[in-house]
């Protein structure tokens, strides 16, 4: 961008402590939604749903050390662009 | 309190009280873009209705707290499906470009990134070509928000005759933000209970990509959503410890500097210039 950005992230440590009940309580929630899927009891009817796919390349992406984890996320969870797209014309 | 402009809130949908809550949170100033209703509408003259809703009666509505009402006019991309109506509505909107308080044309973009829709983006952008008007954009939701967003900045690149600031591509996420700002856009960052942005996220959209050319808005509107989601992000930039003029800019200078570039735009009564 083009003027420094005066929002500093705040400490590692320090957000740690602030949001480790928040964190905890939504992996907690995830564990228990999976739970649920299962307990539905037919896991296998959904293998190769590309939902559920989806879902678990997301859980796969929580658990490595890149940067801009929520980007790579939406992305997973979005349709492919063609950039070679048919557009309108402007009438001038 | 920290006074702030909510630049993107569908009050027809909301109550009397959500008014009073907001200006009681501090809000001055609010901008309402036209969009669905809730059900496809049957006839252009429906429209016509809507437009004299938006430009008659809100702002009275908005008056009563003291918050400065405007508004964006356009057929909105879930009705643009439908090009004949969508033709026959663009016809109309000339009749109230200058009515006060309207900002330009918007919400205008694309909802399932149809080719019908893209046709009626296109001839909005024609309209507000011709009558030098600001735009203001929707991005599709969910799966189809890359995907639209980026058509979307195809079309207004490939028309040499669009200004960027000008034009604010809006309901970014973590995702799309970069493409609205590197094109030189304004962008508006959505706060909304589940299928869009949280506080939390748009604090750390803010803290990666900075303070300029973006804002935020509630959107609220008919589906479960927060009237007072900016106050909201302004309690969780505050939690960070993020100075106040950081947050003034981003809930009140930068909406005000994009709306300022308008030509219906007045501010007699914001009063926040301390
Ligand atoms: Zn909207």
């Amino acid at each position: 961008m083009n003027s420094v950005n005066p929002l500093k992230p705040t400490p590692t440590k320090a957000l740690l402590e602030q949001q480790f009940l928040e964190i905890r309580c939504k992996i907690l929630d995830l564990a228990a939604q999976l739970d649920r899927l299962q307990r539905g009891g037919d896991l296998e009817a959904i293998e190769g749903d590309p939902k559920w796919t989806r879902i678990q390349k997301g859980i796969t992406i929580l658990a490595t050390d890149q940067p801009a984890k929520a980007q790579s996320v939406q992305e997973l969870f979005s349709l492919h662009y063609d950039p070679d797209w048919k557009k309108p014309s402007p009438r001038f | 309190m920290t006074s702030y402009i909510d630049p993107h809130i569908h009050m027809i949908s909301r109550t009397t009280d959500d008014y009073h809550r907001m200006a009681r949170c501090g809000c001055l100033a609010i901008s309402e873009p036209a969009f669905w209703a809730g059900f496809d509408r049957g006839s252009a003259d429906g429209f016509r209705d809507y437009f004299r809703h938006l430009v008659e009666v809100e702002p009275k509505r908005a008056a009563q707290f003291g918050i400065q009402h405007y508004s964006w006019l356009c057929i909105n991309a879930k009705e643009a499906e439908n090009v004949s109506l969508s033709r026959d509505v663009i016809a109309i909107i000339p009749e109230f470009l200058d009515k006060p308080g309207v900002l330009g044309i918007g919400e205008i973009g694309l909802n399932k990134n149809t080719a019908n829709e893209a046709i009626v983006f296109q001839e909005h952008l024609d309209l507000a070509m011709k009558t030098d008007e600001m735009i203001l954009i929707h991005t599709p939701h969910l799966e189809d928000k890359l995907k639209g967003t980026r058509m979307i900045i195809d079309m207004l690149k490939n028309d040499p005759r669009i200004k960027p600031h000008r034009v604010c591509v809006d309901h970014v996420e973590e995702h799309t933000v970069r493409f609205a700002l590197d094109g030189g856009f304004w962008c508006g960052m959505t706060l909304y209970p589940t299928s869009k942005c949280t506080p939390s996220r748009a604090v750390d959209i803010l803290e990666m990509v900075g303070l300029e050319r973006i804002m935020v808005n509630s959107a609220g509107d008919w589906g479960k959503s927060d009237p007072l989601a900016v106050p909201e992000l302004i309690l969780e930039m505050r939690r960070r410890g993020h100075p106040e003029s950081a947050i003034k800019k981003v809930v009140y200078e930068n909406p005000l500097a994009f709306f300022r570039q308008s030509r219906r735009w007045s501010e007699p009564s914001l009063r926040n210039e301390s």
